[in-house]
């Protein structure tokens, strides 16, 4: 998913109206997602980042009225957290997922 | 336990024997962490009132403790799983929603179709799900951009 999310900028960014809010949308969200996996911050990044989620939040408001899960809720802290306690890498749980991959993987095969 | 154990917290710079909790290098006491958990403390009023919302906002309906995020985790209720919930929500959870909805408004012919067809290099028609295209096993640098152009076609 995120390597699509990736490439999708580049690759699909010849075939839509760049102006058009839901490909904005879609845009400060890759954007906003690679800034909280970066391993260092600027004060800058970190205001930037925080600019990016704000404005993603109310293009996503406009684009899909109603669709907002309280899962966005989380996002607005992220400026902070990243202020306060550094890249969010280092606390992401991602890294202790990967053991699950290959008992995933192999239900997967005889699902 | 002896004073070579004493390692200082990346968090808050103090010496602690109690860098265990949290990745081996944050006092399980630091300050700042329980400073930044008191931030949610909003967050947990908002699940005592209205219990459902718990499993958005990965808050128990104790006030010390938050729920597991993602089952297995190697760690119990730390105050820093927020942040782990933010990279989760931010990085799996609402991208791939608005993604999938991103493709259907701007290429997809019909809301409720699943699949998107694209010309492959050899100039036959391809068919891909929605599935297949964000999974990790498609081999996406292969598909050169031209070829996505018919990812507009009905």
């Amino acid at each position: 998913m995120l390597t699509f999310a990736r490439y999708s900028i580049v690759a699909l960014s010849p075939y839509v109206n760049e102006e058009d809010p839901t490909w904005l949308c879609w845009c400060n969200h890759v954007h906003f997602v690679e800034f909280a996996s970066k391993n260092s911050f600027s004060w800058e990044d970190i205001v930037q980042m925080n600019h990016l989620v704000l404005q993603h939040h109310s293009l996503f408001n406009q684009v899909y009225p109603g669709e907002a899960t309280p899962k966005f809720h989380w996002l607005l802290h992220m400026a902070l957290d990243i202020w306060w306690n550094g890249p969010l890498k280092h606390v992401s749980c991602m890294r202790f997922e990967v053991p699950d991959l290959t008992p995933n993987h192999n239900l997967n095969l005889i699902r | 336990m002896g004073a070579a154990t004493l390692r200082i917290c990346k968090n808050c710079n103090v010496e602690s024997h109690e860098i265990s909790g949290l990745f081996n290098y944050l006092r399980s006491d630091c300050p700042k962490l329980l400073t930044t958990a008191a931030s949610h403390m909003r967050d947990i009023c908002i699940v005592k009132e209205h219990p459902h919302l718990s499993k958005y906002l990965g808050v128990s309906g104790q006030d010390h403790a938050f729920v597991g995020i993602v089952p297995g985790m190697p760690f119990n209720f730390t105050p820093s799983m927020p942040y782990d919930h933010i990279m989760h929500s931010a990085a799996e959870g609402t991208l791939k929603w608005e993604c999938k909805h991103m493709l259907k408004t701007l290429f997809a012919s019909k809301p409720s179709d699943e699949f998107y067809h694209y010309i492959s290099l050899d100039g036959s028609a391809q068919e891909i799900s929605f599935n297949t295209l964000i999974s990790k096993d498609f081999n996406w640098p292969e598909v050169p951009s031209l070829t996505l152009q018919t990812l507009i076609t009905p």
